[in-house]
């Protein structure tokens, strides 16, 4: 098993990646804003 | 903003996720659907934030249409960037390393998620080709329609996620039934057909007349509205002019209300109707290629052809669009300032009537046409000092606040007929054979919902419009006038209600300056049809039914058709 196969890919990190969609997703509405706006919006 | 307005930061999570949702239904990998996603998130941001920076504009649905002049802008960034851009960016991008070695993906098979994602893109499809339902969706958000006829405001306002998203919404002109090239050159393809020649100028002896045409905000006759008196005439001018044998006066039947000068602009300028472009949105988001219009023909002609605005030039996006229009020049409040009056913060008729002098005198090697928008009785009409009122009016069954509204709007009504004397004295000195055209684009909406109108009982209460009421507040005053003899009567066939469309041939007719085809094609429908529109909804033979039906294909045909009806 390679090191990529024991550190990621397992259920822990799993469980990560997807409960930082919604960061990441808001991260893509807050940087559009963000280029609109100049400022936080 | 999103503290303020907690509904749109919902609609921008919904929208956000449900593009999120069906870029996994497809992708199935997370990492793909997260570079995918990170890409255009930054790709769009960096191009709305160079175009505001370059030229002031955001970026709109329909500047895809021009992404081949993406890298022109893309030139400018690396200096306009805000600094969170260069945090942000790579932090989508860790994301998405991370995401591919954990090889995260949603464990659904393709039978499931390809109809889930077809499902999503039709659900959106069919809200897309639905603007009534749309428009409703947005209503839930504190969005409308309106928000884009001032694009600065709407990505202000809305923020961008929002205001692209409504702006795609607003691209959607559906195709009418019926419609294809038979249809249209039924109507329209015997003028097609005829020799240039047949619609060449003869009433008046070949020569080429100087005409102005100006469309006054809000401009209506005040005195109609029931049992009010006014210490003076506000329309004194105006009655005076209407009186010369060399007018001629009625009423031109509108498609706006309180608002949407836009909408009777572009019918008066084009000749087509906007009752089947989408409610709210300005039709100048349409135009995205030139468009065959009075002022086109005006150009074609020899004429200088010039659009004379005393407000922001971007304002439902005319500066835009009036070159494809063909407009040669578009004065607008920023040429006008240096030497502006202002009242109510907007800048005075008197000085609009300047620049149309003006530009008539600085132009007299070659026939002019001006296009000038009054601002100076725009909305909102709210108390006006004492001292600043020249007519007093009075009128027991309005509130308070409501005759403020009116005694305000008066002022402006008296001002605007000032310029109107001014313009017709300085029209009247000239040696240039010279016409004019003088209309309002719709009445005021004065008070909240028409109380005006509703407290003096001119109109019933706005649950059950009459016919006539619909008449009423769907007319303004228009006056035809020239200094050469121009014979509006006759060219109008008498007629003294008109819609918008038939205006700028009856204008040219009378003139003696050539029609396109089209135009022709409107004037031989004046004296039969002389008007319709969806919002008064009168009452219109079959022939004429098939006239309406003629301008909603033709329209439809100019603005996102093939345009089988140009020559």
């Amino acid at each position: 098993m390679g090191i990529r196969e024991k550190v990621f890919k397992n259920r822990a990190c799993r469980i990560v990646c997807w409960s930082t969609l919604p960061l990441y997703l808001f991260g893509c509405l807050f940087l559009l804003e963000y280029m609109n706006f100049g400022t936080a919006p | 903003m999103w503290g303020k307005r907690p509904l749109l930061l919902l609609f921008d999570v919904i929208v956000i996720l449900l593009s999120a949702a069906a870029l996994l239904l497809i992708c199935r990998k997370l990492w793909i659907c997260s570079l995918s996603l990170g890409l255009v998130v930054s790709v769009v941001g960096v191009i709305n934030c160079v175009k505001l920076a370059a030229n002031g504009d955001n970026f709109y649905p329909w500047d895809l249409s021009m992404a081949k002049n993406a890298g022109q802008l893309i030139g400018f960034a690396r200096f306009d960037l805000p600094p969170l851009f260069f945090v942000i960016a790579p932090l989508f991008l860790l994301f998405t390393v991370l995401y591919a070695l954990v090889d995260a993906d949603i464990m659904l098979k393709w039978y499931i998620r390809l109809p889930g994602a077809c499902a999503l893109i039709t659900a959106a499809a069919v809200i897309y080709s639905l603007p009534d339902v749309s428009g409703k969706i947005l209503e839930k958000f504190g969005m409308s329609f309106n928000d884009n006829v001032l694009q600065s405001s709407n990505y202000h306002a809305n923020g961008f996620t929002a205001a692209f998203t409504l702006n795609c919404l607003a691209t959607k002109v559906t195709s009418p039934e019926g419609y294809s090239e038979k249809a249209v050159t039924d109507y329209i393809g015997s003028y097609l057909n005829q020799p240039q020649s047949d619609f060449a100028a003869s009433e008046n002896g070949g020569t080429a007349p100087d005409i102005i045409v100006v469309l006054s905000e809000a401009f209506f006759d005040v005195r109609t509205l029931k049992g009010t008196t006014f210490s003076q005439n506000p329309l004194e001018n105006f009655d005076k002019i209407s009186a010369r044998e060399s007018a001629y006066t009625g009423k031109l039947v509108t498609t706006a209300m309180g608002g949407g000068t836009v909408r009777t602009e572009f019918e008066i300028l084009t000749g087509l109707t906007a009752d089947y472009l989408v409610n709210g949105t300005s039709p100048y988001m349409y135009v995205s290629r030139e468009l065959e219009t009075s002022v086109s023909n005006y150009k074609a002609q020899g004429y200088r052809t010039t659009g004379i605005h005393s407000y922001d030039g971007s304002f439902y996006m005319r500066n835009s669009a009036y070159p494809k229009l063909g407009f040669d020049e578009f004065i607008t409040q920023d040429d006008m300032e240096k030497d502006a009056e202002f009242r109510r913060g907007y800048i005075t008729d008197k000085t609009l009537t300047n620049y149309v002098i003006n530009t008539l005198e600085n132009n007299s090697d070659s026939p002019n046409f001006i296009f000038a928008i009054t601002m100076e009785n725009h909305q909102s009409y709210g108390k006006t000092a004492p001292e600043d009122v020249v007519v007093r009016v009075e009128n027991s069954a309005l509130d308070g606040d409501v005759l403020d509204a009116v005694t305000t709007y008066t002022q402006g009504v008296y001002y605007a007929d000032l310029s109107l004397g001014r313009l017709v004295d300085y029209i009247d000195s000239r040696k240039r054979d010279t016409a004019l055209l003088f209309f309002g684009d719709h009445l005021p909406s004065l008070g909240s919902n028409r109380l005006a109108f509703i407290q003096t009982g001119t109109v019933s209460n706005g649950t059950s419009y009459t016919a006539a009421d619909r008449e009423y507040l769907y007319s303004t005053p228009f006056l035809f006038y020239s200094n050469f003899g121009a014979d509006f009567e006759s060219a109008a066939f008498g007629q003294k209600k008109i819609s918008t469309y038939h205006m700028m041939p009856l204008l040219a007719r009378a003139c003696g300056t050539e029609m396109t085809p089209y135009m022709r094609y409107l004037y031989d429908n004046l004296a039969e049809h002389p008007y319709y529109n969806v919002r008064i909804n009168n009452e219109i033979s079959d022939e004429g039914k098939d006239f309406v039906n003629s301008l909603k294909l033709i329209t439809y045909d100019r603005v996102k058709g093939k345009r089988y009806s140009l020559p």
